[in-house]
């Protein structure tokens, strides 16, 4: 079978560091290519080339055997090769269906039209999304079906898929795994970037594995295993498997730090009643849109609950009601979001003062003098006590990598010295390495005493680190299960039924 | 800004946009059918409270009479009062004590009962628990200064706070009031670790006696809280009669439906907790056990629950047994832990279950925390 695309000894230097270097690559028709390697591993830039996000430094690409010069997205479309991005690129402000036909428009747009157009498309993919809502009210996963589709209806021959399942539940999991068997069908060759390494060895056909922008193997699938694939991207085998140990023992409930009781807010969130007790991680397991974000923004004070008939939430057995979230941390509390690029931190400030901002949070009164040497103490301190790896310590927390990101986010909150931690979606988007040592930093804060809050759509990492397992759906916890007794189909029977 | 000054008003005294929440059953609390599930070791409906006397021995207040209850459920008489018994201790020099409603008799059963039937200048009226204290005497709940033993509903749904916990000596004098406008107190213990602490059922804590008065050692309670047992590895059981539900604290906020239902309906068929349900179709949501077209309905709040929770020497709780909607052996208030079995009251029931405490752990917790 002759390869649909080809890259040969591709290179992309940015200044002198070279993100890809020499890379050979080749994609069939019809086939289903995993694309793996840690954060900074080179994936996203060397499946960027090829949409003409970026241009090569050095190396030739050829589409059909012919040599091409992708020089914008738009001429890689028109080639017939696109890419869903992993930060969504729909404009908020307009609806599904615009976003869909967005660049296509005709001349005269009948409104009606356009969305019963994208209302049959999106049903013939089975994604189950109104044409007629605003992006901005999407929530995640619904964010990336439009996307899909949109990459979809651009009748591409080569999709780039890059991190399409992190936002997903398994439910829509299991849509996406059809809609790639079904674009198999058609010819058409995907290209699948993910750190779920199961879904890579689930769906692909080859497996291509990138380490610090080296091309490292190519090979079938079936002759990986999930062994190889982590020696192979990590280039050393991990100490301790990860979410191969099932927990056996779960540590003793300590004091009752929080009580949540027949809380309500944000029109998703219903009669939800949990505790969180200290010493233990209580994991909090649940599918897109149960509740389980909302319910721990409002005790973080980031959302108000209903005003009437909202609920009750006792911190330390304290009645608090917070209605920003500046007060919430001064009680102690560090709410770790799920959207670290949004919310977690400011992107082009540097690791230090990310962090520093954190402490200035827990502060009750404005300081008008800060010292630059206390933010690089707090910053040194941080970044060696999670092991931060960046250039510089100065360097911007956006050129970090996706796992070193995330520890900013973390360090920032734990400057803070907070009772309660609840990280939401703690490794989306991390590599698997950066994924150990976050777990490690979790069991480590619960072995410390404190209380700590695990909000996970990944069923292995909720079982994995969880003393208690909490399941939500449809706005409320339903279930509670011991590591003991926890199985992945009591899970999801609880979380779906 | 707006947010502000509505929450400066709400804590003004406004309730407007309170909300009426409960505890939830979670963590020690989990549900689970170990109680509904263990072994009966007898069934009699004059059961009215069980201790765990020296020697092994399990004690129980039944009717009249103080009994010794074999380990095949067999009772042996050890004393008999003129009146029925609502309360039972075996003191530190192993005379028996009982509450007979508004009084206290010292030494049941011997030549020379001592006689109590008042403290702190006013009469008992419910002695709904005593405990041998750690000095020799003995600790006595006076539930309400209102309401008798069995009117402990009326006494619920008239918001009296007005119960003591009394402490008297070996020979029963000296009585002392430790703590008084106590929310009904239904239990009380005694332990180097926790100090004194007395349960309030109606405040759904355990309260300890710190000074003259009494603080909230363990609150929010997702039920009624009851008698205590000593545990042999330090802390202690905890008796829930019943669980608590919204509809019931929706209740006790209207005060108006309150006088007309206490003005006009046989308390039995009140909307209040019950130590059992399912007796009689009048019932108010019998237990939440009532089946629809073969279904059982779920939002229909329990009538009645059975609960005893472990607590350990810190006061914190460690796990729980149940006996859920639609079970039998609810209505627990009273327990005693003889070796590795703890026994439970079912007053609901008119039971006395045992259960295995290693069995219980190895359930809850797996083999090895047996």
């Amino acid at each position: 079978m002759k390869p649909i695309l080809e890259m040969r000894g591709i290179t992309k230097l940015y200044g002198k560091a070279a993100a890809v270097e020499g890379v050979n690559f080749d994609l069939m028709k019809g086939e289903v290519h995993a694309v793996l390697g840690e954060n900074g591993a080179g994936k996203s830039t060397l499946t960027k080339m090829m949409a003409g996000v970026v241009q090569p430094t050095s190396g030739e690409i050829l589409f059909e055997d012919a040599p091409i010069n992708i020089k914008s997205p738009a001429e890689a479309v028109k080639i017939g090769i696109a890419m869903v991005f992993q930060e969504t690129s729909l404009v908020p402000s307009m609806t599904v269906a615009q976003n869909l036909f967005l660049g296509n428009e005709k001349f005269f747009n009948r409104i009606r039209g356009v969305n019963i157009t994208a209302q049959q498309f999106m049903q013939s993919l089975s994604f189950d999304v109104d044409p007629t809502q605003m992006v901005a009210s999407l929530g995640a996963a619904k964010k990336q079906m439009v996307e899909i589709a949109r990459a979809m209806l651009l009748d591409a021959r080569v999709v780039v898929f890059d991190e399409p399942t992190a936002t997903l539940t398994p439910e829509e999991k299991r849509h996406f795994f059809d809609l790639v068997e079904t674009l198999k069908g058609h010819g058409v060759a995907v290209i699948f970037i993910s750190h779920a390494l199961e879904e890579a060895l689930e769906i692909s056909d080859r497996i291509t594995i990138l380490r610090d922008g080296k091309h490292v193997v190519t090979d079938k699938t079936e002759n990986f295993d999930r062994d190889r694939i982590i020696q192979s991207m990590v280039g050393r085998e991990l100490t301790e498997e990860l979410y191969n140990n099932k927990k056996t023992v779960a540590r003793p409930a300590g004091e009752r730090i929080l009580s949540i009781q027949n809380l309500r807010a944000a029109g998703v969130v219903r009669n939800n009643s949990l505790s969180v007790f200290k010493g233990q991680v209580t994991g909090i397991f649940g599918l897109v849109g149960s509740g389980r974000t909302e319910t721990f923004k409002v005790v973080s004070g980031a959302i108000k609950r209903n005003y009437r008939n909202g609920g009750e939430i006792y911190l330390n057995g304290k009645s608090v009601r917070y209605l920003v979230p500046a007060p919430s941390v001064q009680d102690g509390v560090a709410y770790i979001t799920e959207d670290r690029k949004v919310e977690g931190f400011f992107e082009t400030m540097s690791i230090k003062a990310n962090i520093f901002l954190g402490m200035l949070t827990k502060g009750k009164s404005a300081r008008f003098w800060l010292k630059n040497s206390e933010m690089d103490q707090v910053g040194d301190k941080w970044v060696k006590s999670l092991q931060v790896r960046s250039v510089s310590q100065n360097a911007e927390v956006i050129e970090l990598s996706g796992g070193n990101q995330q520890k900013v986010v973390i360090a920032k909150s734990l400057v803070q010295d907070p009772d309660l931690v609840i990280f939401d979606e703690p490794t989306r988007g991390v590599d698997v390495g950066a994924i150990a040592e976050i777990h490690e930093i979790i069991n480590r804060l619960a072995d410390e005493g404190k209380a700590v809050v695990v909000i996970s759509s990944y069923l292995p990492e909720v079982m994995q680190l969880s003393d208690r397992l909490l399941v939500a759906r449809q706005g409320k916890v339903v279930e509670e299960f011991s590591p003991i007794e926890a199985t992945e189909e009591k899970l999801m029977y609880a979380a779906v039924h | 800004m707006l947010d502000s000054l509505i929450s400066w008003i709400g804590s003004r005294g406004n309730t407007r946009g309170k909300s009426l929440s409960i505890p939830v059953f979670d963590g020690a609390f989990k549900p689970n059918n170990l109680l509904e599930e263990a072994t009966t070791l007898v069934e009699n409906d004059g059961l009215s409270d069980i201790v765990a006397g020296a020697n092994n021995r399990l004690l129980a207040a039944c009717g009249n009479a103080v009994v010794e209850v074999s380990k095949t459920g067999d009772f042996k008489e050890l004393a008999v009062l003129d009146r029925a018994i609502t309360s039972l201790a075996e003191m530190k020099d192993g005379r028996i004590a009982v509450g007979l409603g508004d009084s206290v008799v010292i030494g049941a059963g011997t030549d020379n009962p001592v006689m109590i039937d008042s403290a702190g200048g006013s009469k008992l009226t419910a002695i709904t628990a005593l405990y041998p204290a750690l000095d020799g005497g003995l600790l006595i709940c006076d539930g309400s200064k209102s309401y008798a033993c069995d009117d402990w509903a009326w006494d619920l749904m008239n918001n009296c706070k007005d119960g003591r916990v009394i402490a008297v000596d070996a020979n029963g004098g000296n009585a002392r009031v430790l703590a008084s406008g106590l929310g009904y107190a239904f239990g009380a213990f005694e332990s180097e670790e926790t100090g004194v602490l007395v349960s309030e059922s109606w405040r759904h804590q355990v309260s300890q006696i710190a000074g003259k008065g009494a603080r909230a050692a363990i609150d929010r309670l997702p039920g009624y809280p009851c008698r205590f047992a000593k545990a042999d590895d330090g802390g202690f059981w905890l008796t829930l009669f019943c669980s608590r539900t919204q509809l019931v604290e929706f209740v006790l906020k209207e005060n108006d439906y309150r006088a007309e239902m206490m003005a006009t309906i046989d308390p039995r068929f009140w909307i209040s907790p019950s130590f059992g349900s399912g007796a009689d179709f009048l019932e108010p949501l019998q237990g939440g056990g009532v089946k629809q077209m073969g279904v059982l309905k779920p939002w229909a709040p329990p009538r009645s629950y059975g609960l005893l929770v472990r607590f350990d020497a810190k006061m914190t709780p460690q796990y729980s047994m149940h006996s859920r909607v639609g079970g039998k052996n609810h209505g627990v208030c009273a327990a005693a832990q003889i070796g590795d079995t703890i026994y439970a009251l079912s007053k609901g029931s008119g039971r006395i279950v045992q259960m295995s405490i290693p069995a219980t752990r190895a359930t809850l917790f797996g083999e090895d925390a047996a």
